[in-house]
């Protein structure tokens, strides 16, 4: 995908995200995210000062709304995007940044792209629900939310990266 | 590998974030005054609508058994004039509490932190700080006013609780949302020397300034000891969230009083 379709792209990942939030979750105790597989899979020559500053702004606006609590969000978004390097070479290697090109379904695989997403997905979720439960829920029920949390985002951020980088082999660049 | 910059940025921003979090309150009152959830109730509570429109037999069904109760209660009062033969006069209750009635146009049910949008705001009469109730409970409380509409937050939400009571003259407790459910709470702090019993009625306190007293909130479940001193008791409310439209907003006139007082003692101390 060329660089200057990423924008509309992405605003409409918010908006997918925004409605999502306002009205797809059918129990209070799960929470469907596409947003930590967005910051992930922006292009890889983006430096992580913009990681971090789109990871700010689409939390943000995530948040006012869809109503929720302010700054959940962009608290829970901003560690993914501060790691999103690391962990981009701890899955799909070094060479990647060293030749500047982008994630794509075709070229690294279905299990390394599902690894990615469990990684980041793991670390917005267990940010969101710490902050979100706050002292007020158990342990086991912090945990189940957790679970069913990922498994079913697991599937919509897949098959929305999947479309993203599915037309053409560079991804996003 | 991460620069210094890109660090300071990262603690920098999620500061920020941290600090909206931990000033939710205060964020979202702006939030509520600059962008106009007045736009935001129409165009999210659509799908409200449309839904309401379809369930508007059963609420009808609903209203109707209200009605009944009421014109029930009014032929008991006058039943109890006629046979006083005008000893009694019929004194309203002096509670301080004003009544207005209300439509939600917008509520979430889905997350940790519930709230709902009523349609009545300051130009009606409404307050922050005022509960909402309908004939089945206390539903939740208004946190936010604009113009013609008013942000509260609902019972369904992890950091509200309702101060209650087992029965008209049993141990009083906080009543909290279980997290998971539309019509179940629990009710926390109850003394371990408390009698009661599993079907017992639940009601609200009057201990806080937020609700009028007597209200019926739902009837007693199992019961769990917590730490070895309290009981934690499941709760079966009867209101059902899923199904609220039409509410009324309960404003305590004597509220500021008591928060005076309040004040007035904790600066003493």
């Amino acid at each position: 995908m060329k660089r200057n379709h990423f924008w509309p792209l992405f605003a409409l990942m918010v908006v997918i995200q925004v409605i999502v939030c306002n009205f797809a979750p059918p129990v209070p105790y799960m929470t469907v995210s596409i947003l930590p597989a967005l910051i992930l899979f922006l292009p890889i020559g983006f430096h992580t000062f913009q990681d971090l500053l789109l990871a700010f702004v689409a939390g943000i606006l995530v948040d006012l709304l869809s109503d929720g609590i302010p700054g959940l969000n962009v608290a829970a978004l901003l560690p993914v995007a501060f790691l999103r390097r690391s962990i981009t070479i701890l899955v799909f290697g070094k060479e990647l940044y060293a030749r500047d090109e982008s994630v794509s379904l075709e070229k690294h695989g279905t299990l390394k792209l599902s690894v990615a997403i469990l990684i980041v997905q793991f670390i917005f979720f267990i940010i969101y629900i710490f902050i979100d439960a706050a002292g007020t829920r158990t342990l086991w029920f912090c945990l189940l939310w957790l679970v069913l949390s990922m498994a079913t985002s697991y599937p919509v951020a897949f098959l929305a990266v999947s479309c993203l980088t599915k037309k053409n082999k560079s991804g996003w660049n | 590998m991460v620069s210094v910059g890109n660090a300071l940025a990262f603690i920098l921003m999620e500061t920020a974030a941290l600090s909206m979090v931990m000033h939710g309150d205060e964020v979202r009152k702006s939030m509520f005054a600059s962008i106009g959830h007045g736009f935001m109730a129409v165009v999210l509570g659509a799908g409200d609508s449309v839904k309401d429109y379809f369930s508007l037999r059963s609420q009808n069904a609903a209203l109707a058994r209200e009605n009944s109760v009421l014109l029930s209660e009014i032929s008991a009062y006058r039943k109890m004039l006629s046979d006083s033969d005008g000893r009694i006069a019929p004194h309203p209750v002096e509670d301080n509490f004003s009544y207005t009635p209300a439509t939600v146009v917008r509520m979430s049910r889905n997350r940790q932190h519930n709230y709902f949008i009523i349609d009545k705001g300051f130009e009606d009469g409404i307050y922050a700080q005022s509960g909402i109730i309908t004939a089945k409970g206390a539903i939740g409380i208004v946190d936010a006013v604009d113009r013609h509409c008013s942000y509260c937050l609902s019972f369904q939400n992890s950091s509200i609780s309702i101060s209650a009571r087992i029965g008209r003259r049993g141990p009083v407790g906080k009543l909290v949302w279980d997290g998971k459910t539309n019509d179940r709470g629990t009710l926390k702090e109850i003394p371990l020397q408390t009698r009661f019993s599993r079907g017992d009625t639940v009601w609200t306190s009057g201990h806080s300034s937020i609700f009028p007293t007597d209200i019926p909130l739902g009837i007693t479940g199992e019961a769990r000891i917590m730490n070895g001193s309290t009981y934690d008791i499941d709760i079966n409310l009867f209101e059902n969230f899923s199904s609220v439209r039409y509410v009324t907003v309960a404003y305590n006139a004597g509220r500021e009083e008591i928060m005076g007082l309040e004040n007035l003692v904790e600066g003493l101390e």
